[in-house]
């Protein structure tokens, strides 16, 4: 049944509907999804990424760098931002647009579900440098690491079977670092939908990777010294809301114990 | 040594209902330094919100009305309100228990204070103006760029190339490098592979940037195959070929002039082991997919955009390759 031609299937296909006139409903369905793919296959041939990006820069050195030139001229001097952030590589949710961050406000590492390895410079090299550089150099003040809703990342963590069988090459592989929260969802919330399960897991997975910041023995001392704070963040583009809270981290007074007396303190 | 963990909930505007905004509960002033406001884990399943109903109100009238309800909260820790439920109006619930006395809002949270207002004015100028391409955008991504940038502050693709929500999967890491396949899993392939398997991306673009750190690192490095405490060593290795091109053909120059022309030889480094990827090999050759690479000048706000000629590259033989379609722009 194979036509070459648009005509001869059109043809063929009204042949075919004269004579079985109960199949309407069903070619109709089945052209509007042809006519919907066809569409966007022809949207993406007028698409030019060259001028989209042209664009975009020209509309940045407008708007941005010509009407700001003390901030920039100051950046190209060096950076020092408050800032780092850990986000998602997800289109959806650049902190530049929710947070509206300014250039030099924040390093920002993005991966796949915005996860944090613990300290390994054999496996996990880029995200120690990138840690180590903003610590170490750039002395940021605070590290944020942000999840998100609808997160593939820790959907693919979720869905992943239990008995280690890959379906990626390298995805299964990276997730896992946060099997521990899902490990966590699974015996929490075992009954729950899949959705809501994935929802829980994004959060948790934030804090397994605040966890895994304290494994970096700089951003220990930064801690214990006080001059960072690290804090977990999340965005829901469903609803349109955003959570953030802290990891504290500190040092309860000491307990005195003596023989005559034995002295809790409050905080015991 | 202990962990507790508060909750500091950033006002949200949610169509349906308001404002809402909790803040921390039980506060220990013995047992904590005074910089920070904190309570242990146990106590965080207690947790008392504070709703504030009522769209008219400003993000400073919120701070007021949030200290004047802390204040009754020392004297009356059993304070309880009905909430209204139906109507706009001033409502206070207290779910929970006698609270010990709270101390200031600490000044360190200011910054996220600076951060709620900026959400809150992203999802009044943007987010609602535009619910409808957002709840689109809720329901899966389709992005036609992947782009691999470098975490340096000043270099956010959102900003410098205008990528809206939706547009851009974005990567970012030390000096925008991309490890070639024979390194095994890293973060930076574990994005390539999500972003040409499983999204289906047309363009992959490499953006460098004039005065990187990370390349600095690399061009200054001593030995680059000595064994080193630092991760960012272990980490800019990944683009030795780049330096051991750029020290070839620039060896007369100073080191920042080397590290110039490193960045940009280090974002050609990255497109070439790009194409060690079987499945990015695969559909560049097939057409579906195309590599650029584009540096970004701070200095002078330029940007030179070129793209990887893979019918002119022969990666495999000793890393040639050539571009096509430069362009500059200023």
């Amino acid at each position: 049944m194979a036509n070459d031609s648009y005509e001869e299937a059109i043809a063929a296909l009204q042949q075919l509907l004269s004579e079985k006139a109960e199949l309407g409903p069903v070619a109709a369905a089945k052209i509007d999804r042809i006519t919907g793919e066809l569409q966007s296959i022809a949207e993406r041939k007028n698409f030019d990424p060259v001028e989209r990006l042209k664009n975009g820069f020209i509309h940045f050195k407008r708007e941005k760098f010509e009407k700001n030139p003390n901030l920039f001229n100051k950046l190209t001097k060096g950076q020092s931002p408050k800032f780092m952030v850990f986000a998602c590589s997800d289109s959806r949710v650049c902190p530049s647009h929710m947070l509206d961050l300014q250039p030099g406000e924040a390093f920002m590492v993005r991966n796949i579900a915005n996860m944090v390895p613990a300290y390994d410079k054999i496996r996990y090299s880029g995200a120690g440098a990138a840690i180590e550089y903003a610590v170490l150099h750039l002395k940021v003040q605070e590290i944020v690491v942000i999840g998100h809703s609808c997160c593939g990342g820790i959907k693919g963590l979720m869905s992943t079977p239990d008995d280690g069988t890959t379906a990626s090459e390298f995805i299964e592989d990276w997730v896992k670092i946060c099997l521990a929260a899902k490990t966590k969802v699974k015996a929490e919330s075992g009954d729950s939908k899949f959705g809501d399960q994935c929802t829980k897991c994004e959060k948790a997975a934030v804090n397994v990777s605040l966890g895994n910041l304290l494994t970096y023995p700089f951003v220990r001392e930064g801690l214990v010294k006080n001059t960072l704070a690290l804090k977990g963040g999340y965005y829901d583009f469903v609803k349109g809301s955003f959570e953030l809270w802290s990891l504290d981290v500190g040092l309860s007074p000491s307990l005195y114990v003596s023989s005559e007396n034995l002295y809790f303190s409050e905080s015991a | 040594m202990y962990l507790s963990m508060f909750i500091w909930q950033v006002a949200t505007l949610s169509p349906q209902v308001g404002i809402k905004f909790s803040i921390p509960t039980q506060f220990n002033p013995k047992s904590r330094p005074p910089r920070r406001m904190a309570y242990r884990s146990s106590i965080c399943r207690k947790r008392r919100l504070l709703k504030i109903f009522g769209s008219q109100l400003k993000s400073w009238e919120i701070e007021q009305t949030h200290m004047r309800f802390l204040d009754s909260f020392k004297r009356t820790p059993t304070l309880r309100l009905k909430a209204l439920r139906e109507s706009p109006g001033l409502t206070q619930e207290i779910i929970d228990n006698p609270q010990k006395s709270i101390g200031p809002i600490e000044k360190g949270f200011d910054a996220f204070e600076e951060m709620r207002h900026r959400f809150l004015s992203f999802k009044k100028d943007k987010y609602l103006e535009n619910l409808e391409h957002y709840q689109t955008l809720a329901r899966g991504q389709a992005p036609k760029f992947m782009v691999i940038a470098c975490a340096d502050s000043r270099v956010c693709p959102s900003s410098i190339l205008g990528f809206q929500p939706g547009e851009a999967f974005v990567v970012r890491n030390v000096a925008n490098l991309v490890p070639p396949h024979e390194n095994g899993p890293t973060e930076t392939n574990a994005a390539l592979e999500f972003a040409v398997n499983s999204l289906e991306v047309e363009n992959i673009l490499v953006v460098g940037h004039s005065c990187c750190g990370g390349i600095h690192a690399l061009m200054s490095m001593q030995d680059e195959m000595s064994s080193s405490s630092s991760f960012i060593k272990s980490w800019v290795v990944v683009g030795k070929a780049a330096r051991l091109r750029t020290i070839a053909a620039v060896s007369d120059l100073n080191l920042d002039q080397q590290c110039r022309h490193c960045e940009k030889e280090s974002i050609n480094r990255s497109l070439l082991n790009l194409l060690t990827y079987p499945w990015i090999e695969d559909r560049v050759e097939k057409g579906m997919l195309s590599l650029h690479g584009g540096y970004y000048d701070f200095a002078d706000c330029t940007f030179e955009k070129w793209t990887l000629d893979c019918k002119g590259c022969r990666p495999k033989v000793a890393g040639e390759y050539s571009i096509k379609n430069r362009e500059f722009w200023s």
